[in-house]
């Protein structure tokens, strides 16, 4: 394994998953990581997993494999002997979100991608954009409320706050004569809605690093996959529903949308903007006021209108 | 001119377009789309891909084919970017993903009706 130096550890306890194992075997464990990999630390026995050998952090294990009520863990697959061996690690809920989240900035820091930025804007695919080499970085802020990802190009940085994400998915568009799979970014600034597309060796840690941040936002929920974004939720949504969310993203404002939604009035949409902010799935910005005159009001008027 | 099965998304590109330009027709499918193109020869259409009848892409090259300087924006959903590829050898000059958004689109449409 390459360098040595300690980044974080923890002590808790692991299981390597056997699809036919009759009982989980869970051992007491030290899981160390360093820049150049894993060590699961069991007295004297200590066996590395280097970080290129991982190939996913997200795989979710069955209660029946798991064995006990374990609910925290993380589930890391690996490659060994051209073998794909899959290890649990439970511990403190704590430490293990920073233990995944260090694993992740290893595995997606400093590496080589091609972008195509932006692909589209406001959902206008954009011509002419071409696909370029950048250098994927990490950029963590205190308590991470602006944490980034920096693509560094040639014709300059793309910056995508991570709360400015709205959903991550795979694609597999033909590039160059070649069908290739790449990663949708779609993120959002003040005036408008992008899609990057970043190509690289990293892509299955990019879309894990981009849901487990989403899922710790609520965009999406705690159990969607982590090859596109999470649908669970989109059932409880009406068509009208539906359709109010779409016409507020493109931009008819919240007041508009009586105007041109068929055969209903105000106050049946206001009863929809109620359900979608007990969803959580729009804000309230400000209560509007319906006013009528009074005859007080009236009067001045009809006054005013006499001189 | 909207091309669109959906009425709903037919009614929000009107909303989104119609401040700044005339919707002077609306089909629900491919083959109305290239009789009321016969007809009204607008100035632009927006066409949805995926109707029933006719899809977009065959509509488009229809009136391509007898108008070459048709000016057709495709429009499609998320995860039919190869669809649109389809479109743009069919002859559409421009193409739009849903969800979108009001400006980029009004942007779009400005910039082709500009050429």
């Amino acid at each position: 394994m390459g360098e040595e130096k300690i980044v974080t550890w923890l002590d808790g306890k692991i299981l390597f998953i056997e699809t036919y194992a009759t009982q989980a075997n869970w051992m007491p464990c030290k899981v160390v990581l360093t820049y150049g990999g894993i060590w699961l630390m069991q007295g004297n026995n200590k066996k590395g997993v280097p970080l290129a050998a991982i190939s996913s952090l997200g795989r979710e294990i069955s209660k029946k494999q798991l064995g006990t009520s374990v609910s925290d863990y993380i589930a890391i697959t690996y490659v060994s002997e051209n073998k794909e061996i899959t290890v649990a690690i439970a511990g403190q809920s704590a430490q293990l979100k920073k233990l995944k989240k260090y694993i992740m900035f290893l595995r997606l820091n400093k590496k080589p991608v091609y972008i195509l930025h932006p692909a589209k804007v406001g959902g206008v695919i954009k011509d002419g954009v071409q696909w370029v080499q950048g250098l994927l970085n990490i950029a963590w802020t205190p308590g991470g409320a602006a944490d980034k990802l920096i693509i560094q190009r040639k014709a300059g940085n793309v910056e995508i706050r991570m709360n400015n994400i709205e959903m991550v998915q795979t694609e597999s568009p033909n590039i160059g004569g070649k069908v290739k799979q790449i990663v949708n970014i779609k993120h959002s600034d003040s005036e408008n809605t992008y899609n990057t597309f970043i190509l690289s060796g990293i892509q299955n840690s990019l879309i894990e690093y981009i849901n487990d941040h989403l899922r710790e936002q609520g965009v999406i929920s705690s159990h969607a996959s982590d090859s596109a974004t999470d649908s669970s939720s989109d059932a409880a949504i009406a068509e009208t529903e539906e359709e109010i969310l779409v016409a507020l993203y493109s931009g008819v404002s919240a007041l508009e949308v009586p105007t041109f939604m068929e055969e209903m009035d105000v106050d049946q949409i206001e009863l929809i903007y109620d359900k979608l902010i007990s969803y959580g799935l729009v804000e309230l910005v400000r209560l509007r006021k319906d006013v009528k005159l009074t005859p007080k009001g009236r009067n001045i008027v009809n006054k005013k209108m006499q001189i | 001119m909207l091309v669109d099965d959906s009425k709903f998304m037919r009614a929000l590109l009107k909303k989104v377009l119609a401040a700044s330009h005339n919707i002077v027709g609306e089909a629900e499918n491919g083959v109305e789309a290239i009789e009321m193109y016969d007809q009204l020869t607008p100035d632009l259409v927006m066409m949805d891909i995926v109707m029933p009848h006719m899809d977009g892409i065959l509509a488009t090259s229809n009136i391509t084919n007898k108008h070459p300087d048709a000016k057709i924006i495709m429009c499609t959903s998320v995860g039919q970017d190869e669809k649109v590829k389809a479109a743009i050898k069919a002859g559409a000059r421009g193409y739009i993903t849903k969800p979108f958004q009001g400006p980029s689109v009004i942007k779009e449409v400005e910039s082709l009706l500009g050429q």
